[in-house]
């Protein structure tokens, strides 16, 4: 079991942020049709997502998240020994993410950056790689920084999904502890078969430049090569089969029952499939909140997006005791725990800053770069 | 597992296709309201009442409603 335990790692802060722009989805209904729509919101629970704007990334978006964290808790930008981006949807082919992410927020020379390549499943596995290299190491606070915009791959006639993804991105300040409460325990898993389940079959090295051609599928919609295809009754047969067997496994892992923990901040997949999880878990929908109803399915920012929803603006002086649960892509998932203070999480903010520099269409671009 | 409860299961699963549309061997890929979350709907239905996990091809392979029954059947 890749059972991992962390007793003296705490998550100190929690952010996350939007774009501006909201999209509704009565705006698909002349696409579309006006009933499959009212089907389709009625069925996942979306009822609008935000889209960022041209050139503003799923980095923008974390960014922002990790500023806020570090200008509401009056964090010491030298003090942060490690940064790690978690996404696939990054910046550049080169260099990774996080170091376009460590020099703009300022960060020290003596500070670990790098991305890791995953998405929905990004927190528990964050939460896994940068509490050990914390474990392990005189680092004694990080930042795990997530983010997504699959709009920006996903083909507009899409029926299927391109009214259910959102884009957001999200930041967690973990620091070393040694008081009552700290530690953060978990679970990650993957099933490599269903690595085409989730795919975007175009553009990497192993086909970098398939035709731009969109080809009708057999489920009816348009896709290129360099949009996304997902196999939605895949992912959903493996969801609501692997994600409740792994946190039953998890919870009698550290002997804990869903009654042990005020909130399980799952990830915003569909309505339905929270509503499968609630009903395998035997808990009642409040425990496991939502908020893929303004915001759509926004990946690996999905969890800090959900807390944020519900606890940014609370300051409860009791902790609360957090299960967390990502899955997709990948295959890839797991679930991990912790306590955090509702002081602790900030609301979601709303943003539309690009990195301006980084856009580089012209030899001239790149050499106005600052240096 | 019996046919007749499975096929009811099944039609549950649909809002407007009238009840006496379902049958063994009906066609369920034609039938109008058949869309990829009523699919969905399937699959969490065959997950929960018989603990049987289907795959995205188990679906495109049934052509029947007694099909896909006996696809469950021989994953019980």
């Amino acid at each position: 079991m890749a059972f991992y335990n962390l007793p003296n790692i705490r998550i100190a802060a929690v952010a996350s942020a939007v774009p501006t722009e909201v999209v509704k989805l009565e705006s698909f209904a002349d696409k579309f049709g006006a009933d499959y729509v009212e089907k389709y919101k009625e069925q996942t629970g979306v009822q609008q997502f935000r889209k960022t704007r041209e050139h503003q990334t799923a980095s923008d978006l974390a960014f922002a998240a990790a500023e806020n964290i570090i200008n509401t808790k009056g964090i010491d930008r030298e003090s942060i020994g490690a940064l790690v981006f978690i996404a696939h949807s990054k910046d550049y082919w080169r260099p990774a993410t996080a170091c376009v992410l460590h020099k703009r927020l300022g960060l020290n020379k003596d500070c670990a950056a790098f991305d890791i390549s995953l998405a929905c499943s990004a927190v528990p596995y964050g939460m896994y790689v940068v509490g050990s290299m914390m474990m392990t190491s005189d680092i004694d606070r990080a930042l795990l920084l997530v983010g997504e915009t699959p709009q920006k791959i996903t083909n507009p006639d899409d029926k299927s999904s391109c009214m259910l993804i959102g884009e957001g991105g999200g930041a967690f300040l973990l620091e070393k502890s040694n008081a009552e409460g700290a530690g953060i325990s978990g679970i990650c898993r993957s099933f490599g078969q269903g690595y085409n389940a989730i795919i975007m079959p175009g553009g990497g090295f192993r086909n970098p430049n398939p035709p731009t051609e969109e080809y009708v599928w057999k489920d009816g919609n348009r896709r290129s090569m360099y949009n996304v295809m997902m196999r939605g009754e895949d992912v959903f047969a493996f969801t609501i089969s692997d994600i409740p067997k792994t946190i039953k496994e998890y919870l009698a892992k550290v002997e804990k029952t869903v009654e042990d923990f005020d909130c399980l901040a799952v990830h915003q997949a569909n309505k339905f499939i929270l509503q499968m999880l609630c009903k395998k878990l035997k808990v009642g929908q409040e425990k496991m909140p939502m908020c893929l109803d303004r915001y759509g399915n926004t990946s690996a920012a999905s969890i800090p997006m959900v807390l944020g929803d519900v606890y940014g603006n609370r300051d409860d002086a009791k902790d609360i005791n957090v299960l967390m649960s990502g899955f997709g892509v990948g295959l890839s998932w797991g679930v991990c725990s912790a306590k955090i203070s509702p002081k602790d999480i900030l609301p979601i903010i709303e943003t539309d800053e690009i990195f301006e520099e980084g856009i580089i269409n012209t030899p001239e671009d790149y050499y106005n770069l600052s240096k | 597992m019996e046919l007749k409860d499975f096929i009811a299961n099944f039609a549950e699963q649909f809002d407007e296709t009238d009840v006496n549309e379902f049958k063994p061997e009906t066609v369920f890929h034609d039938l109008e309201e058949y869309s990829s979350l009523v699919a969905l709907s399937i699959i969490a239905m065959i997950n929960e009442e018989y603990d049987v996990t289907l795959k995205g091809d188990d679906m495109s392979a049934a052509v029947t409603i007694e099909d896909l029954f006996n696809i469950v059947k021989s994953k019980m």
